[in-house]
């Protein structure tokens, strides 16, 4: 269980070292989204599940996303853009194959999900009870209720003034 | 339990977004190590609250994932306007203010 923690703190400082230190804007969002699915797994260890679950689905699933769309759609310095090799290709791609064949293991083999990996993950000492959905909820509507209300206006906000950057950028064009 | 090492992750995290913020030149870097510095916050914030046995850093959590969102959509669509106009995401090359 140490040992994990300690490991997925290594990797995470290194993918952030690798947000910050690559010459192309692809390995930084890349590294971007690596590292923040290594926080995700850092709230899993810890036993703060609902922050690990928020962390993956908004940072790791939409945010980053966000970011390599952008990138794509910038067209940046064709000198500065890596184009990877065809060995690297099918490195990666053996790598994400075998991950697969790993986590599908967990599924069709029966005891194994029961005792290793996951149940490592999960500690045991976490309690389930400090971070769960009710608890969140009920702070957000009581105590901060006023900020929660504030962070509607600011989603609303951000949304028309998202709209009308991409319109005037637009018309100007034309 | 062991807090600490969570804590020098999230200090950590957050000193690699700073460098990258105050060293990288391209607008697009610098965004995402503002990611970074936020991805360290709240590594500390759920950490220590934690360590309190206090929920209220999760609602916080929550909230600043929420701002982090909007202030991506917000920044990268500026990002690309600029683009369009001045064509390229240089932060040097940008000096309209300056006359």
């Amino acid at each position: 269980m140490q040992i994990l923690t300690y490991v997925l703190v290594a990797l995470s400082i290194m993918s952030g070292l690798g947000v910050i230190l690559s010459r192309s804007a692809v390995v930084s969002a890349m590294s971007l989204m690596v590292t923040m699915f290594l926080t995700g797994l850092l709230y899993f260890s810890q036993g703060s599940y609902f922050p690990a679950v928020v962390q993956i689905l908004i940072y790791a699933g939409a945010i980053s996303v966000l970011f390599i769309f952008i990138v794509m759609l910038l067209d940046l310095k064709p000198s500065r853009v890596l184009i990877p090799s065809r060995k690297i290709v099918v490195f990666f791609a053996v790598l994400a194959g075998l991950f697969f064949a790993f986590s599908l293991m967990f599924l069709i083999l029966p005891g194994v999900s029961r005792s290793s990996l996951v149940g490592e993950l999960m500690s045991s000492e976490g309690d389930v009870g400090l971070f769960n959905a009710k608890s969140i909820s009920l702070n957000l509507l009581t105590k901060y209720m006023l900020p929660f209300q504030a962070t509607t206006l600011l989603l609303l906000a951000a949304m028309m003034g998202a709209i009308l950057i991409g319109r005037a950028g637009r018309k100007k064009e034309d | 339990m062991n807090t600490e090492i969570y804590i020098v992750t999230g200090v950590v995290l957050f000193v690699l977004g700073v460098i990258g913020f105050l060293s990288r030149r391209s607008a697009l870097i610098a965004l995402m190590s503002l990611e970074l510095m936020l991805n360290g916050t709240n590594l500390c914030l759920i950490s220590f609250s934690r360590f309190h046995g206090n929920s209220e850093g999760g609602s916080l959590f929550l909230l600043i994932v929420l701002v982090a969102a909007a202030e991506a959509a917000l920044a990268l669509s500026i990002l690309v306007s600029l683009y369009r106009t001045s064509g390229s995401v240089d932060l040097d090359d940008f000096r309209l203010l300056k006359g």
